[in-house]
């Protein structure tokens, strides 16, 4: 107890030294301004958005800004008393540095609150100008409040070690800025370039800031905070350990304080890449719409994922490009990290993106794509119900136009019962024996055992094809003409494109040609043969040559199924009847192989009945207002507070013999 | 009581304090003499805890420094050269915390401090901020805080240093009071200032204690050869005033005086 009353004597009188020092209180004045100025000026190039209030500018700048204050605030509540023998008096006193060191840092503690609470009005008139996220500021001010007394622990380290006022400053603020840099990601991209990424990011993991940008954006990391306090914890101990290291003779010093300081270093390295694999990503979202906080509704969506989707984040341009980066990003890493199997992320930079404003772009297996436009104006909410939307769209395809190709007269009854069932399940156009072209807006096209094809008709499936556009090939003739397949109207397209039909009996294509991987690349990776995947029909995915433009559907792949006959790629379920020929046979195929396949399937029942939607509380001008209105009395109060005990204090000093109860 | 018990000091190759022994009892005043570079205030660091010797020990009030540093500097007040302090806080709020520092009441603080205020002439500048200070009053001040806990034992490193005749004098009469009852041990570079105030007077050199007596007997050894300054330079030097200085110092090597271990 008396320890500690010592020590807390110690601080104040720091404390009060480093108030009345002209040069601290230039230096927190300049910090307050420089705070202004850095958040201020995006707001009078920029109309009152949601990037111009927010503080995001000030915290880019806030870890360069603390490494030089706290640099100053060692150089003076340490190096200076250690220069001028004053550290020296004290220390006679009967102050050892475990009280010493923990003293005057605590002192620096609260000149970096002092400067934090002057940088206050700028969260205030932020608040003022639109709408802030409370919690995400909150927590960046706490956290940059930690860093700052992190770095100062960083810098007595340096002062102790030093012991002369303008080098401890210059050689302080160097190094947290060279530390600060290490956590960039202009720095940690060159060093990949240079060391690759698993050294480049253990030398980033040494960095506190490494987590800094999700902390401005309300993710807060336990590693970050670990990291910090390790740098706080190692900074201090090697502040002692070498100021206690100071009683001794040169040579005894020798002897072991490299050692110690090496070793020390040593265990701070060690500790932050144990605390990043432990804690990995591990946050929590301390903004105040818990805008960080992928919806539960948008992660079922995701988990449910029957094969991969890729989410290619665009952020766009410029300032509010940056914004969005920096908003979305997080969440969007979030949400990828709560169901990895089923997402894959990419993040386009900026200017890099060719967007004009933040674009998300979920695109599937088949290269199905839906594109948002992530307008911030449309509430986080709500776009994150969109992005659910989207995934569960591409996980259920939408019903698509098939058009029918079929050697089987018109007007037979299976074929015609045939059409009545498969429009019930959505748009399908009979396309007539002498058709010339494939609709436009034919999605997938159904060429079952055609009758004798024109070239202009083969022409047309070959473009549609070419095109990549989706077919269902079933190339025998109709029954009861069994052809040879290789010799049938479909010959020609099956040549174009090496396609070799499996002979009968075979499980498996022996498609001759790279794509027959495909087989076993069909999400999940199961062996077809071995276990079909649930409602697909046709086993072989053939993509057809590189992307071409290609009417509305020009963006998605042609997923062309070769049938043969004899083949028994009938799924689980559904049989063709033995002995079944003529229109009922190709009837029952066509019917086999579009129905229960995701060619053409009708949207699967979505669980839509979500939680509702927060309401986006975005504040207005009066609950700025009001907010500065508690605040900033509060704090003249606190400052009028502070200033009347100090100056009772100094009263009671200056009656002599003036005692307090 | 101050005991300095064979302390050896080698920070290189080169020792600063060689086997250095010393005894300062209770009413004592012993005055450190020595050329600059010889040791003195390496031997002041020592006996104030602030340099951990080599070899030898350090007591004070029997307490060994170096085993239980908290506890002797509780008993001892020191007062560096150039009397350094934190330039921004007045003379009162300077005290005050080093008062707090020390772990003094507060109630009992503030009585301690108008009291020492009073004793060291400092009731005028009390709120007067320390860098705004005269020399003279700069020492005042380091001797109040040194004496705020009223500690047995006083280390003083040159506290007349750079003080006009009058200061001098106005020290040596604040030194001469609180000293009278304690165990002081006053490093000097001003040979003036020996008869004024101290009881003893120890000559060291190259890190050694060259000569060490009661200031009478000082005065009367080197009254035959004349001056206490010609003793003192030819105690330090090995050169006899009165004889050119390119003899061999061995043959003007003054006859050891006693120590005092």
């Amino acid at each position: 107890m008396r320890r500690r009353r010592r020590t807390m004597a110690v601080a104040m009188m720091a404390l009060r030294e480093g108030l009345l020092s002209p040069l601290v209180l230039m230096a927190l004045a300049t910090f307050a301004a420089l705070a202004g100025l850095v958040s201020f000026l995006p707001v009078l190039q920029a109309p009152q958005t949601a990037v111009a209030a927010h503080p995001f500018a000030l915290f880019e700048a806030l870890p360069t800004m603390m490494a030089v204050l706290v640099a100053l605030l060692a150089s003076v509540l340490w190096a200076r008393g250690a220069a001028d023998g004053t550290l020296a008096v004290a220390m006679a006193q009967g102050l050892g540095v475990r009280m010493l060191v923990p003293g005057r840092f605590s002192a620096g503690l609260m000149l970096i609150a002092v400067a934090l609470v002057l940088v206050t009005p700028v969260w205030i008139a932020l608040a003022w100008m639109g709408p802030v996220d409370h919690g995400a500021v909150g927590a960046a001010w706490a956290v940059a409040f930690l860093m700052g007394a992190a770095q100062l622990a960083f810098a007595f380290a340096v002062a102790v070690l030093v012991g002369r006022p303008i080098a401890t400053f210059v050689l302080a603020a160097s190094l947290l800025v060279a530390l600060n840099l290490l956590g960039g990601p202009t720095v940690q991209a060159a060093m990949e370039g240079v060391f690759g990424p698993g050294p480049a990011g253990a030398l980033a993991a040494l960095s506190p800031l490494s987590g800094w940008r999700a902390v401005t954006d309300g993710a807060l990391g336990a590693r970050d905070v670990l990291q910090l306090l390790l740098l706080l914890a190692a900074g201090l101990s090697l502040a002692m350990l070498v100021a206690d290291a100071q009683r001794e003779t040169a040579a005894a010093r020798a002897a072991h304080l490299p050692l110690s300081v090496l070793g020390m270093i040593g265990l701070y390295a060690g500790l932050c890449l144990l605390a990043l694999q432990a804690l990995g990503d591990t946050r929590s979202d301390l903004t105040a719409a818990r805008i960080a906080t992928p919806d539960p509704a948008l992660v079922a969506a995701a988990r449910a994922l029957g094969e991969p989707v890729t989410l290619r984040f665009a952020s766009g341009p410029g300032e509010a490009g940056q914004s969005a980066r920096r908003s979305w990003g997080e969440l969007l890493a979030r949400l990828q990290r709560k169901a990895p199997d089923t997402l894959r992320l990419e993040i386009v930079p900026g200017d890099a993106s060719g967007v004009s404003g933040p674009t998300l772009t979920a695109t599937n297996s088949l290269e199905e794509r839906v594109t948002l436009d992530l307008d911030p104006a449309r509430g986080r909410g709500t776009l994150q119900r969109q992005i659910a939307l989207a995934l569960l769209d591409l996980e259920a395809p939408r019903t698509r136009m098939v058009s029918i190709v079929t050697g089987v007269p018109a007007g037979t009854p299976a074929l015609e019962a045939l059409m009545a069932r498969l429009r019930g399940q959505g748009p399908v156009l009979l396309l007539p024996a002498d058709f010339a072209t494939i609709p436009e807006q034919t999605e997938v096209l159904v060429v079952a055992r055609p009758g004798p094809l024109t070239e202009p008709q083969v022409y047309a499936i070959d473009q549609f094809l070419l095109a990549r556009g989706r077919a269902v090939l079933v190339p025998g003739a109709p029954p009861p003409v069994a052809g040879d397949i290789a010799e049938g109207p479909l010959a020609p397209i099956l040549r174009t494109h090496d396609w070799q039909v499996p002979p009968p009996g075979s499980h498996r294509s022996t498609i001759a040609t790279p794509q027959q991987n495909l087989v076993t690349a069909w999400p999940g990776g199961r062996p077809l043969a071995a276990a079909p995947p649930a409602g697909l029909a046709a086993p072989v995915a053939l993509p057809v040559g590189p992307p071409r433009p290609h009417r509305a559907t020009s963006l998605v792949p042609a997923h062309v199924v070769v049938v043969a006959e004899a083949e028994p790629f009938v799924p689980a379920g559904l049989s063709v009847p033995a002995g079944a020929a003529g229109a009922d046979q190709t009837a029952q195929w066509i019917e086999t192989l579009l129905l229960p396949s995701a060619l053409m399937a009708a949207p699967p029942p979505v669980d839509t009945d979500w939680p509702p939607l927060e309401r986006k509380d975005e504040r207005t001008v009066q609950d700025a207002l009001l907010l500065s209105a508690i605040a900033v009395p509060a704090l003249v109060l606190a400052a009028g507070l502070a200033a009347h005990l100090l100056r009772r204090r100094r009263r009671s000093m200056i009656q002599p013999g003036g005692r307090r109860a | 009581m101050l005991v300095i018990e064979r302390v050896t000091v080698r920070p290189r190759a080169r020792s600063v304090l060689s086997e250095v022994s010393l005894l300062v009892e209770p009413g004592e005043i012993v005055g450190l003499l020595g050329v600059a570079g010889s040791g003195k205030t390496a031997l002041l660091r020592v006996a104030s805890g602030l340099l951990e010797p080599d070899a030898g020990t350090v007591r004070v009030v029997g307490v060994d420094i170096q085993i239980d540093r908290a506890r002797a500097q509780s008993q001892l007040g020191y007062m560096a050269q150039n009397a350094p302090l934190p330039p921004d806080l007045s003379v009162r709020e300077y005290l005050w915390w080093t008062g707090r520092a020390r772990g003094l009441d507060r109630t009992d603080l503030d009585l301690r401090v108008s009291a020492g205020a009073k004793e060291l002439d400092l009731g005028s500048v009390l709120d007067v901020p320390l860098d705004r200070l005269a020399d003279v009053g700069r020492r005042r001040v380091s001797l109040a805080a040194a004496l705020l806990h009223d500690p047995v034992v006083l280390v003083l490193d040159d506290p007349f240093c750079g003080l006009d005749p009058v200061q001098k004098l106005s020290m040596r009469a604040v030194l001469r009071r609180f000293a009278a009852r304690r165990s002081t041990l006053v490093a000097m570079r001003s040979l003036e200032d020996v008869p004024a105030i101290c009881t003893h007077v120890a000559v060291i050199q190259g890190g050694r204690i060259a000569a060490a007596k009661t200031t009478p007997e000082a005065f009367a050894a080197t009254a035959a050869a004349g001056r206490f300054e010609d003793a003192f330079l030819k105690a330090v030097t090995g050169h006899d005033p009165g004889r050119p200085m390119d003899e061999p110092f061995d043959e003007a090597m003054p006859e050891q005086m006693e120590l005092r271990t």
